[in-house]
């Protein structure tokens, strides 16, 4: 079992340092951040633009500067950023709670009614519940989120009056005081909601369909006329098995959900890091940029070795594999 | 089977109960010290003294209250709050809190302030300017003001020596000193609180471009003592990017508000300086102690969002647009506040200066003006957010502005006279750059509307390319679009010298529309010399001078812009009063906010 570990981890680890190449040399491909800071009312002045490559390191040869930024980043130590000219890790950990919460709340909504609903969809099959909670799958993933959280945040927010239209309210960083609470808990509200809608829709349709093949697998009629009841038949034989797909699919939800959505963080002025992605990219910011795509490949990558590793776990024959 | 039993109401309230514990879950734990800063106390009031001999007093009936009001942006260059790391669109809030060294009452009407006498030499290169120094003008630390913030402030920008060691130790990037060159000198004197600053060129535009109607922050006033304490402690260190993190932790202004804690490109709060220095009674043109307790101002990139903050009370004046101003129209509560003259349309034939490029001859470029139905695409488009008058920068409250710079009249039969004049028939094919401008909506859609105009009236068809504003850019510095043309924005100006110079005088300057060093360019150049930028005079003549030149740059028409654009400011039902000013960008004039 530990050398399964190990070679799936040792693969993650040369998938990243793969990816870090790529990244590192397609952000230098988009342009010269040098030439972008340069002020364009003014001379095109050969000397200042050389100084200011010197002092943001670009003068080096490319594979130095990619060795200089993989041996820092193994640190967490991005460099500074271009533009706002602070370290990038500062400014990705303060914009990092944001997304973090956001991320779980919206996952755990998104599991927590998502999960029963798709497990009852299959129970009640081609019932008016099921229709129902098929019509809201088919919304949830073909609505779009931006219209949906513009709606949303025009009818509950500014005409209702429901719910906050904008921003987490008076928390910084990780952890409300205890007066903030409830304020944080209703900002987080809304967006939660939307962000869950989709990833909701998704989990249901695919709980619905692996709860489907159970019910009518033999394991599950023997258990039946055994005349184990309907609570335990669903629950202890049919969901937990129908819930391996669900999570593997929740697992890489859930790494996407951290990196961050620009969507989300525009429309609810919500300040995490997909919004600092978004500035590097406009910005030709190359460290930021590249420090933000490493950390959502990162976090891909930890997701995608985890849930091999409990499908080894679980499963001898991947391991033999 | 009857397994739908189990899915009983009690089963679903479960399932939503522990919904919400997971969020409260998520939210829950300890606290944490907010990263945000404070600025320190004001004190004083200042004394007041006689009012400056040029000063034109402004009645302003005061409704103070000490209510806050919270004021949602559009969007901000989200850099440093230290004003030489910081990007032009940062003075939305820079300008809150720091006063400039030179006072406006909007546009180009300078007014005695930081400065309160300048005078140009003959030869228009050298400026002596008076500081005042005797009205109890203070930071908000309670460090009076002195001829050394003024100068110290001139200097991060101006000076070889300081500007240079900044960018050597890493405190700035080395870009931000591509002006020391035109320094000659910047000396204290001739007299006690005066400043002597010569350049090795005519800049008749200086007052202007470190005023508050300039259009980015390099005119902001540092707290020289501290600026330079800061920088003794940073001297000798290498790549210190935060030789200023002192005032970004404390910043000190000198305005209205002071920055009271800010999360840098998400929130800053203000509070009211009730010893503002700017009133009549201190002998200025006009009181400027703002109306209201303090402004909270955050950054909502999108405008929905913005309107339903307003909708729903949480927000106070939001940055609007036209999609959203009849929504906020119909609110019986809710009214408009215009900020005219903000940004102008910008029509750029890019490089045209080869002689077998379509647009070389000035037929071409004239043709596709008259083929144009410039106020229809105003007036469908933009409605009030939008004004139909003036050429480029020159619009119309500024500098050099006349009616008859005002676009040409729509005649497709003449423009399709001009184009067959100009050799060239339907089969021309070239590309129109633009992008999604915030601070000018519907760009895409007027290159689509003029595209439409060109087919009827000279019969092309053109490509639109909608691209990422700093991408297009770019290869338009580089000179890798030549023969198309880019439809873009640019913040509107009082004083447009620098632009002009920059388009048509000097061959090095990335966005220039002309060649200078051409035989075409360098006769274009040299005209507009000889009809403005060669002359050393102010007032009506200056303003004479410049209608000549803009004359002639709308004949030319290496670049053509129609229209410019205002910007609404929806207001909530408290608020009853703002007075944006025209002619200059971004958010201005806070203490004109007042409330019911």
């Amino acid at each position: 079992m530990w050398q399964y570990v190990l070679r799936r981890m040792g693969e993650g680890i040369i998938t990243l340092i793969a990816l870090s190449f790529v990244v590192f040399g397609s952000v230098h491909l988009t342009g010269d951040p040098a030439d972008y800071l340069m002020p364009l009312t003014e001379a095109h002045d050969q000397k200042i633009y050389e100084a200011q490559k010197k002092q943001m390191g670009l003068d080096r040869p490319f594979i130095v500067q990619y060795w200089d930024y993989i041996n820092s980043a193994i640190f967490f130590d991005f460099g500074t950023s271009y533009v706002i000219q602070k370290p990038i890790s500062e400014l990705i950990l303060k914009k990092l709670p944001a997304t973090v919460h956001l991320a779980l709340s919206g996952f755990f909504l998104a599991i927590i009614i998502g999960i029963p609903l798709g497990i009852m969809s299959a129970v009640k099959r081609d019932s008016i519940f099921d229709k129902l909670g098929k019509g809201f799958a088919v919304f949830g993933l073909a609505a779009p989120q931006f219209w949906v959280a513009i709606m949303l945040i025009l009818f509950l927010g500014g005409k209702l009056q429901w719910f906050p239209t904008y921003g987490r309210g008076d928390i910084q960083g990780w952890w409300p005081t205890i007066e903030q609470i409830p304020q944080t808990l209703w900002h987080l509200a809304l967006p939660s909601i939307v962000l869950a809608l989709s990833v909701t829709a998704a989990i249901m349709r695919l709980a619905r369909s692996a709860m489907l093949e159970i019910l009518d697998s033999d394991y599950v009629k023997f258990a039946q006329v055994k005349g184990l009841s309907n609570r335990l038949v669903i629950w202890r034989h049919a969901a937990k098995n129908a819930l391996i797909p669900v999570l593997t699919f929740g697992g890489i939800t859930l790494a996407g959900l951290l990196n961050g959505s620009v969507i989300f963080e525009v429309v609810f002025a919500w300040p995490g890091v997909g919004l600092l992605l978004l500035d590097g990219v406009t910005q030709r910011d190359f460290p930021l940029t590249e420090a933000a795509i490493l950390l959502s490949g990162f976090f891909y990558i930890c997701t995608a070795v985890i849930i091999d590793i409990t499908y080894g776990l679980v499963d001898p024959r991947v391991r033999a594999r | 089977m009857k397994v739908s039993r189990i899915f009983s109401v009690k089963a679903l309230l479960t399932i939503a109960m522990l919904s919400a514990l997971t969020v409260g879950i998520v939210a829950c734990g300890g606290s944490d010290t907010s990263e945000s800063s404070s600025s320190a106390s004001s004190s004083a009031a200042a004394a007041p003294t006689a009012a400056p001999a040029a000063a034109a007093a402004t009645e302003t009936e005061s409704t103070s209250s000490d209510e806050r009001i919270t004021v949602l942006i559009a969007d901000l260059e989200e850099e440093r709050v230290f004003p030489p790391l910081a990007g032009g669109p940062d003075v939305k809030y820079l300008r809150v809190f720091m006063d400039d060294m030179f006072s406006t009452m909007g546009g180009g009407n300078l007014v005695p302030g930081i400065v309160n006498k300048w005078e140009v030499s003959e030869d228009g290169t050298t400026w002596i300017i008076d500081v005042t120094t005797d009205k109890g003008i203070k930071f908000h630390n309670g460090d009076p003001l002195t001829v050394n913030d003024v100068m110290v402030s001139l200097q991060q920008e101006r000076d070889p020596e300081l500007a240079t060691a900044w960018a050597e130790a890493g405190c700035m990037n080395v870009t931000e000193t591509a002006y020391i060159k035109y320094t000659k000198s910047l000396d204290f004197g001739p007299g006690d609180d005066q400043i002597t600053y010569a350049q090795n060129r005519v800049a008749l535009n200086f007052p202007f471009n470190f005023s508050q109607s300039s259009q980015d922050e390099k005119g902001l006033l540092l707290p020289g003592k501290f600026t330079m304490d800061m920088w003794d402690a940073a001297k000798g260190k290498e790549n210190n990017m935060d030789c200023f993190e002192e005032f970004e932790e404390n910043p000190v202004g000198s305005g209205p508000f002071k920055l009271a804690n800010y999360e840098l490109g998400i929130k800053y709060s203000f509070d009211r300086n009730d010893d503002y220095w700017f009133t009549k009674a201190n002998g200025f043109t006009e009181d400027r102690i703002p109306q209201v307790g303090g402004i909270d101002m955050e950054v909502i990139l999108e405008p929905s969002t913005r309107l339903a903050a307003l909708q729903s009370g949480e927000a106070d004046l939001i940055e609007a647009n036209m999609n959203i101003v009849p929504t906020i129209d119909a609110n019986d509560e809710h009214s408009v506040f215009w900020q005219e003259e903000n940004s102008m349309l910008w029509m750029i034939y890019i490089d045209c200066w080869e002689e077998d490029m379509w647009c070389f001859q000035k037929d071409a470029r004239q043709a596709l003006q008259y083929g144009t139905d410039t106020r229809a695409i105003q007036e469908a488009l933009y409605g009030k957010g939008a004004t139909h008058e003036g050429h480029g920068w020159a619009t119309s409250n500024a500098l050099g502005y006349s009616s008859d710079l005002d676009g040409f009249p729509y005649d497709p039969a003449k423009a399709a006279e001009l184009w067959a004049s100009a050799g060239l028939d339907d089969s021309l094919v070239f590309k129109v750059w633009t992008w999604e401008a915030g601070s000018f909506p519907f760009l895409p859609q007027v290159a689509e509307l003029m595209a439409a105009d060109w087919k009827k009236s000279v019969g092309i068809t053109v490509d639109i390319e909608i691209g990422d504003q700093a991408a297009i850019k770019q290869q338009w510095n580089n000179r890798s679009l030549p023969g198309d043309m880019l439809i873009r924005d640019n913040e509107a100006r009082y004083d447009g010298t620098s632009i002009t110079t920059g388009h048509y005088c000097n061959h090095d300057a990335r966005w220039r529309v002309n060649e200078p060093e051409t035989a075409d360019g360098a006769a274009r150049c040299d005209k507009i010399k000889e009809l403005a930028l060669n002359h050393v005079v102010t007032g009506q003549e200056q303003h004479d001078n410049f209608n000549a030149a803009y004359k002639f740059i709308k004949d030319e028409s290496m670049h053509w812009g129609p229209f410019y654009s205002n910007v609404p400011w929806g207001a909530g039902e408290r608020v009853a009063n703002y007075e944006p000013w025209k002619l200059v960008p971004y958010f201005t004039a806070p203490w004109t906010i007042s409330l019911k």
